[in-house]
């Protein structure tokens, strides 16, 4: 049961992070407001379910997509303004701030003290196939010419535009897909803990999110996929007092930046071949054999 | 022949510093127009202000009898504009055939993002598939075209510099345009690799039916290629002409050939 509990929090913690690689990793603008989505979708999805009875696989499409319409709310005025990207990040965190501070003050999410008594949806079977599910389209979107269009984004914007793409559209199309994947994860959470509460999205959260990318490896799936679990697991593992979890997470990011300045898996992604690939580059010395994104 | 490009009374300035002052020429369809002047003269900017990457203090550019100033970068491309970066531009991380492939998909669209999500299965061919796998072969032919196809699935970054030069213009060429601009496509390279290159210049523009507009210092690859040069100094109109016309235009010697010919 413990353990179940850990695995669902991992792949739950996978899927917004998976998320927020496709933007941040992909188009290369950092979100410090992303719990803002999952608080979007946790909410929708609670609301959906226990006041207004909304079976719960309806309610978890509802809550992905209303964390994207969310996102075009910030999305759509920050990013026409092509804003350099520090100030699409502060923008970001202050739109979290404001969501919270929404969400406390709204009668239909009961304000500060939060919906409790939440049915238990989100079982390991359920979590995993929804899990699955992201990952799939996931590394569809990243793999096809939409996630070409954010890689050149990230690469070089000016010759990006040069090659015809949208600048704007790529990034909120990424900005989108990325806050309704964070949507689901905070459904699922909502349903897992049985519990929310305002106060469980903060910009405390939102930067867990965004490390967990940057530690896995901008421009990778696998990489940040990798790195949830690790930033789930070793806290639990150690059985760190709450209070010094922030602190084993610093540590854990420090010494992934300091070991792997590119993250866990770098431009890459985790693959039978790529694996097959390095131990015979072991062999034969040679040092330059995975593929790039 | 009728008019690819027309500049009207051109200008810009950063703050104080006035790059391009009051430009005005034509280029005709499918000839290849060179536009030289000493360093700083306000060439790069030109085509900046062509391509929408800057928008003109003054006057007007016009393509094919429509007024596309101040549109931005990706709307003009999609008109039939294409340029290749004198500090090279590269997505450095990718591949010399992603590279390419990336530039494919603005006038080959393979498929809708509702058949990326829902209609790419693992190990079951389709749409998507077939789209990205006809993309590659496209891109290899761009390669071929300028002779890079051994270094297809080589990391950008890593080429040659002679070969990223040529990559550009490859990825320039799978937007399909009609007008091509090329700044200083010949930078870095000897007589030899420069005189190799206005042979390319010049098949791929055959080839492809283009119209060309260039940026070079190498004077030789200039007056070998080019059917018209168009001189500025000091962001104004110096003279205008056919390259006989030019090198004997004493005006061009003293600002220009008379300070000794840049190589960079
Ligand atoms: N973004 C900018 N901001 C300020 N000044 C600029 C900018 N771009 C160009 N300039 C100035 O405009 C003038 C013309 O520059 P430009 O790059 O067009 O010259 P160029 O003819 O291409 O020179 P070169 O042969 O060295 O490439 C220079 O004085 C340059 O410093
Ligand atoms: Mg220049």
């Amino acid at each position: 049961m413990y353990i179940q509990g850990i695995l669902i929090l991992c792949m739950i913690n996978a899927i917004s992070a998976v998320g927020l690689a496709v933007f941040t990793g992909f188009t290369g603008l950092m979100s410090l407001g992303h719990a803002a989505f999952m608080a979007v979708g946790a909410y929708t999805c609670a609301i959906a379910t226990k006041t207004f009875g909304i079976p719960f696989f309806i309610a978890l499409p509802m809550a992905a997509l209303m964390a994207g319409l969310v996102s075009l709310v910030i999305g759509i005025p920050t990013l026409r303004a092509k804003l350099r990207s520090d100030y699409f990040t502060i923008a970001t965190l202050g739109f979290g701030e404001a969501m919270r501070v929404l969400l406390e003050n709204l009668p239909i999410t009961n304000g500060a003290r939060g919906m409790a008594g939440l049915a238990r949806f989100s079982v390991l079977p359920t979590v995993f196939l929804i899990f699955v599910i992201v990952v799939f389209f996931t590394k569809n979107f990243i793999f096809s010419r939409y996630g070409r269009m954010a890689i050149a984004i990230r690469e070089d914007h000016i010759a990006a535009e040069m090659a015809g793409i949208n600048l704007f559209q790529v990034r909120l199309r990424s900005l989108f897909f990325s806050a309704a994947c964070a949507g689901i994860g905070g459904a699922l959470m909502a349903h897992h803990i049985r519990f929310i509460q305002p106060n469980m999205f903060t910009n405390v959260q939102s930067t867990l999110l965004t490390a967990t990318v940057v530690a896995g490896g901008m421009g990778s799936i696998t990489g940040p996929i990798i790195a949830a679990f690790i930033f789930v697991m070793v806290p639990e593992v150690l059985r760190v007092a709450e209070m010094w979890r922030l602190v084993a997470y610093g540590a854990l990011l420090v010494a992934i930046m300091v070991l792997r300045p590119q993250g866990i898996m770098g431009y890459r992604e985790f693959s039978i071949n790529g694996i097959i690939r390095y131990f015979r580059n072991l062999g034969t010395k040679q040092d330059k054999g995975g593929t790039v994104s | 022949m009728s008019i690819s490009l027309e500049i009207k009374n051109l200008s810009k300035s950063f703050g104080g510093i006035v790059a391009v002052e009051d430009l005005t020429f034509n280029i005709k369809s499918g000839e290849i127009m060179g536009i030289i002047g000493p360093n700083g003269a306000g060439k790069t900017t030109v085509f900046n202000l062509i391509t929408g990457v800057y928008q003109p203090t003054r006057g007007q550019v016009i393509y094919k009898g429509q007024d596309i100033t101040g549109r931005p970068p990706d709307e003009i491309v999609k008109l039939g504009i294409a340029r290749t970066f004198q500090n090279i531009r590269l997505f450095k991380n990718l591949s010399a055939l992603e590279n390419v492939v990336t530039a494919l998909d603005l006038k080959n669209p393979m498929y809708n993002l509702a058949s990326t999500f829902f209609l790419n299965w693992p190990f079951i061919p389709g749409k998507v598939k077939r789209g990205e796998k006809e993309l590659r072969q496209k891109a290899m032919h761009y390669l071929e075209l300028v002779g890079i196809a051994d270094y297809a699935y080589k990391q950008a970054s890593a080429m040659p510099y002679g070969l990223q030069r040529k990559l550009e213009i490859a990825r320039a060429l799978a937007l399909e345009p009609e007008l091509l601009l090329l700044d200083e496509p010949a930078a870095g390279m000897n007589p030899e690799e420069s005189m190799e290159l206005s042979h390319l210049i010049r098949d791929i523009q055959q080839k492809l039916n283009l119209t060309v507009f260039l940026i070079e210092h190498h004077m030789d690859l200039v007056m070998e290629i080019c059917d018209h040069l168009y001189v500025i100094n000091f962001g104004r109109e110096l003279a205008e002409g056919n390259p006989e016309e030019i090198q004997a235009n004493p005006a061009v010697l003293k600002a220009y050939l008379g300070e000794g010919r840049k190589g960079a």
